[in-house]
């Protein structure tokens, strides 16, 4: 399973569980967040603390949810970002579009 | 029902029910059944016979009993092969349109890299598949300037290479009007973000290089960040803005820093940072920067050494994603400074330089040791390439781009001091020495293909006489072509006779 879900509040946690490193993760990760787009959730926090790894597939699904979510005034937000995924977002500066959170703060 | 028609045939041999059978075979594979449910096709069938022929011994009944079942199984055995030609067929099209979209891909990558005193230029593409997604363009502006522009679409394959390469069209078209790097990358974000896919993105770089201002004004929205070596020093070119087509109206931000001679120049796509090895680690932006401290600053050898170190780490020289590296040495002080452009891809090497800048045995080597290094060849076959490959391009150097050929067949001259004197006028003259030498070498799966093009006037090589004649031994000249034929497979020169292409077997 690449991701599960949590609910806390009107948020919704999406907890990666696997290295978003190719086509079947990315596509599995895009499903997830399609579904709860489609459910109407306007509040997704991705929760990276059990992944090492996303590739430029994926931060592609969180952009494109970005977009979607911002048209219909929600917002995304990430947390617990590992080295190299923070890394990767400081590289894209994507840190400025869809900042980090902590947990707690939800 | 099979048993039915089983039936049928048994009661009257007619072979019209043997006709139905067969093809209630093909029907049976176009539906998936697989072979082991026949067995049970049969049981059913033969049982149902014993029901209605109770009386019948198995004696009677034998000799109609083969016909039909075989039949059966024929019709599903032809369906079968019939399947698999067709799969077959779908494949090598398949296979076809792979080739040809390769063939496309590399000419999306394929450029003629500038040709400046001063700069050296190398470059290697490293596609993860066939096709990819990164793209590269490099273009000489005017007389101090080089605009450059690197793209990374999300994702390989047929996909990002078709957005690779509207990308680079419309670079070329962009920077032809306007060169601030910011404009570039705004402009190309515009258009791009109606026309990549609502999960892609495109991360980019845009270098305007200016060597009368000594200065770099670049626009980075996503690929790692670029490293100027200088001295002991590490310049990190920080970031100015997001990933192409993620926002349509966002303004794009250039930045100014200074170069100066001797700085290295280093960029590279994220393929090379984010390979991994097979635990899943990855390569790492740190750690490129700790193996830079212990390379040379050559731009030959920095290149090759990084991706060696890649390779070392995840142990395999296939990358998963494309992987471009760009090193650039600015020698500017050096005017006397020996030089040649590379830029390479996985079917094909383009080696460049000025006349003036070519050291013949400097770039001899440069070319062997890149195709000792990427291809296979036996060590005999590359020793007869070296010196076909030496004696064409001296060829090229000093009867085609220097025009020397009346000085050389002419004794007095070619013997005295004369000689060597207009031989360096030429070519430090810029008439001369600015006519610029292009060696392409494509590699295909049992010989390379080497063309070398000059910007003299051609001549026609049915003029060359053979030198084993009585009356042309002692000729000063000749003997290159003679010497280059006998260790070719074959050698081709164009109409104008500026361009030759030697054929040599791996």
């Amino acid at each position: 399973m690449v991701t599960s879900i949590q609910k806390i509040g009107g948020k919704t946690i999406v907890k990666v569980h696997e290295d978003i490193a190719d086509m079947r993760t990315g596509e599995a990760f895009k499903s997830t967040l399609m579904e709860l787009y489609k459910n109407g959730e306007k509040e997704i926090i991705i929760d990276f603390s059990e992944t090492r790894f996303i590739n430029s597939h994926g931060i592609g699904k969180i952009l494109m949810f970005y977009k979607r979510l911002k048209e219909v005034g929600g917002n995304i937000l990430v947390t617990t970002l590992p080295p190299s995924i923070k890394d990767t977002f400081e590289t894209l500066m994507l840190d400025k579009l869809i900042p980090e959170v902590k947990l707690l703060n939800v | 029902m099979f048993s039915n028609l089983f039936l049928d045939y048994l009661k009257e041999q007619k072979e019209e029910y043997l006709f139905a059978i067969a093809d209630y075979g093909k029907q049976l594979l176009k539906s998936n059944v697989p072979p082991e449910d026949i067995a049970e096709i049969f049981e059913d069938a033969i049982l149902k016979a014993a029901q209605e022929f109770p009386q019948a011994s198995l004696l009677d009944i034998a000799p109609n009993i083969a016909t039909p079942l075989s039949e059966l199984l024929i019709g599903y055995g032809l369906s079968f092969r019939e399947q698999n030609e067709l799969k077959k067929q779908q494949e090598e099209l398949k296979e076809i349109e792979m080739s040809r979209a390769k063939q496309i891909y590399e000419l999306v990558l394929q450029t003629n890299l500038p040709v400046l005193s001063g700069i050296v230029i190398n470059v290697e593409c490293i596609p993860a598949e066939n096709v990819g997604g990164d793209v590269f363009e490099m273009i000489q502006l005017d007389s101090d300037r080089i605009i450059l522009f690197i793209g990374d679409v999300t994702g390989h394959g047929m996909a990002a290479a078709l957005t690779a390469n509207t990308l680079k069209i419309l670079f070329k078209d962009i920077s032809m009007f306007n060169a601030s790097p910011a404009y570039i990358c705004q402009r190309l974000n515009q258009i791009m973000h109606k026309s990549i896919l609502p999960d892609d993105i495109i991360a980019a770089f845009c270098c305007l290089f200016d060597i009368k201002s000594m200065t770099l004004k670049y626009c980075l929205a996503g690929i790692p960040s670029p490293i100027i070596l200088r001295d002991q020093d590490k310049i990190i070119l920080k970031p100015t803005d997001i990933p192409l087509g993620v926002i349509g109206d966002l303004i794009y931000n250039e930045q100014t820093i200074k170069i100066q001679d001797g700085d290295l120049f280093l960029a590279f796509t994220d393929g090379l940072n984010e390979a991994r090895n097979k635990n899943g680690d990855l390569f790492k932006y740190e750690k490129i920067k700790r193996v830079l401290d212990n390379l040379s600053s050559n731009v030959y050898l920095i290149v090759n050494n990084l991706i060696d170190e890649v390779i070392l780490f995840q142990n395999k020289k296939k990358f998963n994603d494309d992987v471009i590296i760009l090193a650039i040495n600015f020698l500017l002080k050096d005017s006397e400074f020996k030089f040649f452009n590379k830029f390479s891809t996985s079917t094909k090497s383009i080696f460049s330089t000025k006349t003036k800048s070519l050291s013949i045995d400097d770039f001899v080597l440069g070319v062997m040791k890149h195709i000792q290094r990427v291809s296979q060849i036996s060590e005999t076959n590359f020793g007869e390439l070296k010196i076909t490959f030496s004696e064409l391009l001296t060829n090229a150097f000093e009867h085609g781009n220097l025009e020397l050929s009346e000085f050389k067949n002419n004794f007095e001259i070619y013997s005295s001091e004369a000689y060597q004197q207009i031989y360096e006028n030429r070519r430090n003259s810029e008439k001369y020495g600015d006519r610029k030498i292009i060696v392409e070498c494509m590699f295909r799966p049992n010989e390379i293909e080497i063309s070398i093009e000059d910007e003299g006037n051609g001549f026609n090589p049915n003029s060359v006489e053979d030198p084993r004649i009585a009356e042309n031994r002692y000729k000063l000249c000749g003997r290159g072509i003679f010497l280059a034929k006998k260790y070719a497979e074959n050698i081709v020169y164009s109409q104008k006779g500026n361009i030759v292409r030697l054929f040599k077997k791996i």
